[in-house]
């Protein structure tokens, strides 16, 4: 169902991550990371951070992970990233 | 912004304890409250800020996930407020009971349609009868003040005091008294007031006794009532003419040599007082001001507040300059000038007198001056008579 919409919103030119939910990950340089459309934190510490993405597992490693806010469909994490790795579910 | 509508809104610092910390956040951020400062301290517990208001949705998360919360601190306004609201409630009430009271008193007093000289008669009228600044408003008798004050100032046909709150307007009209009636019905001769030597005389009515180049003596008869017409019949007129003659006025002053003269020594004293209706309170006094031989300034400054409205406070700066009079012999040029000009102020001329000289001479004589001035002038010097 997920490749439906995701398929749709490409042909109809638009954001996947309205249409199909899938998480919307944004950088900024190696201290922020934003995350939306997330299904929840599965652990954290302030050296690994792993989250729920919906369809995949998003997990970040780093120094001095801290998670600055955090709502139902959105977190704001700061620290130190080394590596941010996906894995299916 | 949002730290400040945090402020406002007030944040709680709390401490979680428990195994299921992850299922903690996320089922906190699923009811939609929102956390910051998140801290992880160790595997089992965390710290995180919440807004006040969402402390009191945390105990069905807390049961879900088993955790223990505990409240470390306690921030924003609604707590301030808590911890000052009996000192802010006292506060209110004071201040309503100060400014209840206040408004009560008459704090000033404004004088309009008067010229500014008259505002201190006015001002020290009021006052006798009650109305001034710190007075009482509601025993306040206006109509009586008003009354006694048209009775007590004939110069004034007008008096109206409006209060409104504690500021009285106090409107005002002068008198404008009728011309003077010059009655010029009755007989009347035109005699000189002074003596001289007659310059010039132009009589409107009667006949002229003297000519230019005359000498008069004061009340010689210089223009005759009596009109005597072609048929040679004398009828009387009120007689009147404009006489000019040149006369020498003598005036003489005696000017002591000794003289007291003021010497400040330097000494100052400064005395601050605040003056409340008749209480007056001493503020700040740099010793003691000595009571005699001060050279004394009292300036009196009415208070008022950064809008304009004036206070019924006066703060009173007296300044005392001490003083010593030694007695100096002033040197006879300087005398000599001092009496000349003493003179020189004394001469009253009317508007159609012309000064044509002034002359002087001075003699020393047992530690006196004696200064003589002759002033010739062309004056008018007929009066009705």
């Amino acid at each position: 169902m997920r490749d439906i919409l995701k398929r749709v919103s490409n042909l109809l030119f638009l954001p996947p991550e309205a249409v199909a939910g899938v998480f919307r990950l944004e950088l900024i340089g190696a201290e922020e990371l934003y995350l939306e459309n997330h299904k929840g934190i599965l652990e954290y510490s302030d050296t690994e951070v792993v989250l729920h993405g919906g369809d995949r597992i998003l997990r970040i490693c780093g120094k001095h992970l801290s998670l600055c806010t955090m709502t139902d469909s959105e977190v704001l994490l700061r620290g130190e990233f080394e590596q941010i790795s996906f894995a299916a579910v | 912004m949002s730290s400040l509508i945090r402020l406002l809104q007030g944040t709680v610092t709390l401490r979680i304890c428990g195994a299921e910390l992850e299922r903690f956040l996320n089922l906190c951020a699923e009811c939609q409250i929102r956390f910051w400062n998140h801290t992880k301290h160790t595997f089992d517990e965390m710290g995180l800020t919440i807004a006040a208001r969402d402390f009191f949705r945390l105990p069905p998360i807390v049961r879900k996930t088993r955790c223990r919360v505990h409240l470390c601190s306690r921030h924003g306004l609604p707590f301030l407020l808590r911890k000052v609201r009996p000192v802010l409630a006292i506060g209110v009430i004071l201040f309503v009971l100060i400014a209840w009271v206040m408004s009560g008193f008459l704090w000033s007093i404004e004088i309009t349609g008067a010229d500014a000289a008259s505002h201190d008669l006015i001002r020290s009228a009021l006052a006798e009868n009650g109305v001034k600044p710190g007075a009482y408003t509601k025993r306040l008798d206006l109509e009586r003040v008003r009354n006694q004050i048209l009775i007590d100032l004939p110069e004034f046909i007008y008096l109206n005091i409006n209060l409104h709150g504690s500021h009285a307007d106090v409107a005002v009209k002068k008198r404008i008294r009728p011309p003077e009636i010059v009655r010029e019905n009755g007989f009347a001769n035109i005699v000189a007031k002074e003596g001289g030597v007659i310059e010039r005389i132009t009589v409107y009515e009667g006949t002229p006794e003297v000519s230019p180049g005359d000498l008069v003596v004061p009340g010689q008869l210089l223009a005759n009532g009596y009109m005597t017409g072609r048929s040679g019949v004398s009828v009387p007129t009120h007689a009147r003419a404009d006489v000019y003659a040149r006369t020498w006025q003598t005036k003489r002053i005696l000017f002591p040599l000794e003289a007291e003269q003021i010497t400040l020594t330097g000494d100052t004293y400064r005395k601050y007082t605040l003056v409340f209706g008749k209480k007056r309170i001493k503020i700040l006094q740099k010793g003691s001001i000595p009571e005699h031989e001060c050279d004394r300034i009292i300036k009196k400054t009415q208070l008022s507040l950064p809008g304009g409205l004036t206070l019924p406070l006066y703060l009173e700066l007296e300044t005392a300059q001490v003083c010593r009079l030694d007695r100096a012999l002033l040197p006879l040029p300087y005398a000599i000038t001092f009496g000349t000009q003493a003179l020189e102020d004394s001469l009253v001329l009317s508007d159609t007198d012309r000064l044509l000289d002034l002359r002087f001479s001075a003699t020393e004589q047992n530690g006196t001056v004696e200064l003589e001035m002759i002033a010739e002038c062309v004056k008018q010097i007929g009066v009705e008579q």
